[in-house]
């Protein structure tokens, strides 16, 4: 294999499949980045059986070939190069790969590239488009709420649908549920519904380039594709059954409030900040006129804040995990939330007063 | 009936004496311990004891007490004659350890008995003898003091002979017996040589920590916190067992009131207690307590053999022990570290806490007292073996508090322990055990204004079998009180699990869930409601903790966990007695590092 690319387009494609070496393995190809050259270009992969990274980077190809060289001695090292051409031509007999620029070289010892694992390609056929800026909003406003608990698995992805003319990302951790949705145009695969992994979704969100062209996405039996024009993410799916979210949905609320999304992120953020090293509790004194938002911490200190805010219905004094509630007003998009709640049994929910389709569902606390 | 109704006889002195004496004498070890105790209480300061064939071929008790002159001495040997008691109303007072008058008398009766006294004002000794009912007397040379011989105890009661155990069985009954009074007197020096092999000596310093060195180990004295505190007017004082150094028995458990040895139900609920959240059911901490009750709350005229005293007030008698070893625990800190550090720079000793039950000593103060005799805070060979390191710890250096807030952790080994540097050296923590103690207390400690319980999204429903069902419907309060909420389902034996405690925190999940239900309605039935809690909050506790283990932490989730430790109530001692911390100070590591 020979092929001379410049130091910044191979500096740039490392960094991106770099994130997907495995960081702990017992197999030592696995620390390794798959370079393949052949008419399309240099493309580097990197995979953990979990998620695969790949980028294609633009090259002259003077012998088609492929070599496993290890990520950090590779990345570290092209990332040092001085800005120009460089030359990559690895020896098939030997896996050595020789880095040439200028009148320098170095060699690095790599791995047989045939043990490296295949990844599937995109198949051609149920591919939809969807604009790469809205896939990241969908991203970014639900991600929060997946699960880290791994005891229960499905909660560690976000159910993805693709639906008539609707794309919905679902996350939750069994506390509070995030919900998003856009619009999908053109005709999407009928009835397609996987959950994917918490941590495809954050490299996903990394990856995502609103500037780009759109994203062609491809949900399988087992696996998810996203093509990002150069780069392309694959991930497996999780197996099972999430939770049916619609059910404990109420539809009704005793109590409904209106005020400004930052006054009451800032306020929630100031209490979770005096409960540090505590549970981070916030108060919420709700009665016609007026919103009271306390908290205390007994070593710390304690804050008392009025916020301005329409509130109708019941008055109703309830009590939130403060980082839970900033997190659901985080992904707001609005100027003016809707805030809604009942008791301390039954879930709250956040959306923009003007309903952009995202909802966040929070599950208050019960205090002393 | 050939025979007819044999007639009615009056029992003959010697018959009547060997019945009695079947209360007061019953195998070898009996024996000794009354002579002992008339040792004790001729204030004897030394007593030596030689056993031959596991006491039953002879026995033998030295000591250099008071002595009797020829009247007293001849008196002795008659069943109810004492110097210690005079009327039925000193009953209530009685501070000596022996009052009936039936000792000697009794053990007369069953054995060859010879007893060599003199006072030390008087010129001579006197020689008594004593062989099936008959009482010889002479005039004899002796050191002053008494001694006692007994031989062929037994001899002309075959039947109860025959009961007796193996003589090494006996053996160890008198050595058990040498040793609680030896414990309950360490201003007395005990020897003990059985079959001519010294199997016991006490320096008789006045120091419990040297009598425990020696009856025990070296070592045990190290393993061993002391206490004193108490309740009102019952003092308690002496010494407990590090947690993580319980034992599978109580064998190591010596309790005396007002330096009585007894065995007493209200004693061992009260160390009991001390101990339950740190350590594991069929764990007992060793102990030597003593009790000092005002005069006339104490009965002790229950049995012959003296051991059981009936307090007026069993209750007062077990909160006051709970309460003084509960401080003592506390107090003692930093339990098992892994070896000694150097003692905190001045300006880095925490500064004394003001919450209830935990304090921070002067280590060194505190403990120089005592400070058992070998290794100690100069000699190098403290703390070279690494494990079991708790063993090692020496009690004055061991004992410094850690200072939590100023660990900072620097990584994880083997997804279970975290690595931090202190002030002073080198700190491991057990995450797992670290977080179970943790939950435990959050779940039990719960604040004003703090969060009790998390709502659910979607309810966990549980089906109950019909004896778990029964259990709940008498616990639900206990439960919800923990936080959980639950909502009968349907018409059967199902709940709606709506909420659960927020200690579960961000990790709730169904099997949780489940699990922590199942164990809490499967266990047994506790009346009391507060320790009905805490066996919940245990629960709680190992089921959420089992999830740190073998987990992968961030470094700010390690962290969290070493700052949340420098506020817990015992952060030294998981639930089970096990160490969560322990620390490789400058001392060790330079000794490792042949600095040393």
């Amino acid at each position: 294999m020979r092929v001379t690319c410049t130091q910044e387009n191979l500096a740039a494609g490392i960094s991106v499949v770099q994130r997907g070496v495995s960081a702990r393995t017992t197999l030592p190809i696995l620390t390794g980045i798959l370079l393949e050259a052949s008419g399309a270009g240099l493309r580097l992969s990197a995979t953990d059986h979990e998620i695969g990274i790949q980028a294609t980077v633009p090259g002259d190809v003077a012998r088609p070939g492929a070599a496993v060289l290890p990520a950090r001695t590779f990345g570290d090292m092209v990332r040092k190069l001085p800005p120009g051409e460089v030359e990559l031509e690895v020896d098939t007999a030997s896996h050595a790969a020789q880095l040439a620029w200028g009148r320098s070289q170095f060699v690095i010892h790599g791995y047989p590239p045939d043990e490296y694992p295949l990844l599937p390609e995109t198949p051609r056929e149920g591919t939809l488009s969807l604009d790469q800026g809205l896939l990241r909003d969908l991203v970014r406003r639900t991600q929060f709420a997946v699960s880290h608990d791994e005891t229960r698995p499905v909660l560690t992805g976000a159910l993805l649908t693709l639906e008539g003319d609707e794309a919905r990302l679902v996350a939750t951790d069994g506390f509070r549920m995030a919900l998003a949705r856009t619009r999908l145009d053109g005709g999407a695969g009928a009835g397609v519904s996987a959950i994917i992994p918490g941590r495809a979704l954050s490299e996903l969100g990394r990856l995502l380039d609103p500037g780009a062209g759109p994203a062609r996405v491809h949900v399988g039996p087992n696996q998810a594709f996203f093509e990002l024009g150069a780069v392309r993410c694959l991930t497996r799916l999780i197996d099972g059954a999430f939770p049916n979210y619609r059910q404990v949905i109420p539809q009704e609320y005793r109590t409904q409030v209106r005020v400004s999304t930052g006054a009451f992120l800032d306020a929630c953020e100031r209490a979770a900040l005096i409960s540090r090293d505590g549970p981070p509790v916030v108060r919420l004194d709700l009665a016609p006129g007026r919103m009271v938002v306390t908290s205390a911490a007994p070593e710390v200190g304690k804050g008392y804040e009025e916020l301005p805010a329409e509130i109708a219905g019941e008055p109703l004094e309830i009590a939130f995990n403060a980082r839970f509630l900033s997190d659901g007003l985080r992904a707001l998009e609005a100027e003016t939330a809707e805030f809604a709640c009942t008791g301390p049994l039954t879930p709250a929910r956040i959306q923009a007063a003007e309903g952009d389709g995202y909802f966040y569902i929070v599950l208050p606390l019960r205090t002393l | 009936m050939a025979a007819g109704r044999p007639p009615v006889r009056r029992l003959d002195p010697d018959t009547i004496n060997q019945i009695a004496a079947g209360e007061v004498v019953e195998r070898p070890a009996s024996v000794v311990k009354e002579l002992v105790e008339n040792s004790l209480d001729a204030g004897a300061s030394r007593i030596h004891v030689e056993v031959r064939g596991g006491g039953i071929q002879s026995i033998r008790v030295v000591d250099d007490g008071w002595g009797m002159g020829p009247d007293d001495a001849g008196l002795a040997l008659e069943r109810h004659a004492t110097s210690k008691l005079r009327s039925a109303a000193d009953l209530a007072t009685v501070a000596t350890l022996g009052f009936r008058g039936e000792a000697l008398p009794s053990i007369a009766a069953v054995a060859r008995l010879t007893l060599v006294t003199r006072p030390p004002e008087a010129v001579e000794g006197t020689e008594i003898r004593a062989e099936g009912g008959r009482i010889t007397r002479r005039a004899a040379p002796s050191p002053p003091g008494t001694s006692v011989t007994v031989t062929d105890l037994f001899y002309n009661t075959p039947a109860r002979r025959k009961h007796l155990r193996p003589a090494a069985a006996e053996a160890a009954a008198i050595t058990h017996a040498v040793t609680a009074l030896a414990l309950a007197h360490p201003r007395v020096a005990f020897s003990l040589v059985h079959d001519g092999r010294e199997v016991l000596r006490t320096p008789g310093s006045g120091q419990l920590a040297a009598t425990v060195a020696a009856v025990w180990d070296p070592g045990a004295a190290r393993r061993m916190v002391p206490v004193d505190g108490g309740l009102g007017k019952i003092r308690v004082t002496g010494l407990v067992a590090r947690p993580e150094t319980a034992r599978a028995s109580r064998a190591r458990q010596h309790f005396t009131v007002n330096a009585r040895p007894v065995e007493s139900t209200a004693v061992a609920a009260g160390l009991e207690r001390a101990y339950r959240t740190l350590l594991p059911p069929g764990r007992f901490p060793a102990a030597v307590l003593h009790l000092m009750v005002p005069e006339g709350t104490v009965d002790v005229n229950v049995h012959p053999a003296k051991r059981e005293v009936r307090f007026v007030d069993p209750a007062a008698v077990s909160r006051a022990v709970e309460l003084a070893v509960t401080e003592g625990l506390s107090r003692a800190g930093a339990g098992p570290l892994l070896a000694p550090g150097a003692p905190p720079a001045a300006g880095s000793r925490p500064e004394p806490r003001t919450e209830p039950g935990v304090q921070v000593a002067d280590a060194g103060a505190l403990y120089a007292p005592w400070d058992a005799p070998g290794p100690g805070r100069d000699d190098p060979a403290a703390g070279a073996v690494m494990i079991p390191e708790a063993q090692r710890a020496p009690v004055t250096e061991g004992a410094a508090q850690v200072d939590f807030e100023r660990l900072e952790p620097l990584g994880q080994v083997l997804d279970s322990y975290i690595v931090a540097r202190g002030p002073d050296g080198l700190y491991l923590v057990d995450q797992h055990a670290a977080a179970e103690r943790l939950v435990y207390e959050a779940a039990l400690d719960l604040k004003p204004g703090g969060p009790v319980s998390q709502a659910l999204l979607v309810p966990v429903a549980l089906e109950l079998d019909p004896e778990a069902f029964a259990r709940w419907e008498s616990v639900r309060g206990d439960l919800e009180e923990l936080g959980f909420a639950f909502e009968p389902f349907g018409a059967g034996r199902e709940l709606l699990v709506r909420a659960v405690p927020y200690v579960l925190g961000e990790t709730a999940d169904t099997a949780l869930v489940s699990d922590v239900l199942d164990l809490a309605l499967r266990g047994p039935a506790e009346p009391d409601p507060l320790a009905r809690r805490e066996e919940f909050g245990r629960v709680l506790a190992s089921c959420k903790a089992a999830l740190k283990a073998n987990q992968a932490l961030s470094r700010e989730e390690m962290a969290d966990l070493l700052r949340a430790m420098g506020r817990a109530r015992q952060p030294y001692y998981c639930l089970h007695g096990r160490p969560t911390v322990l620390r490789l100070g400058r001392r060790e590591l330079e000794r490792r590092f042949g600095r040393g």
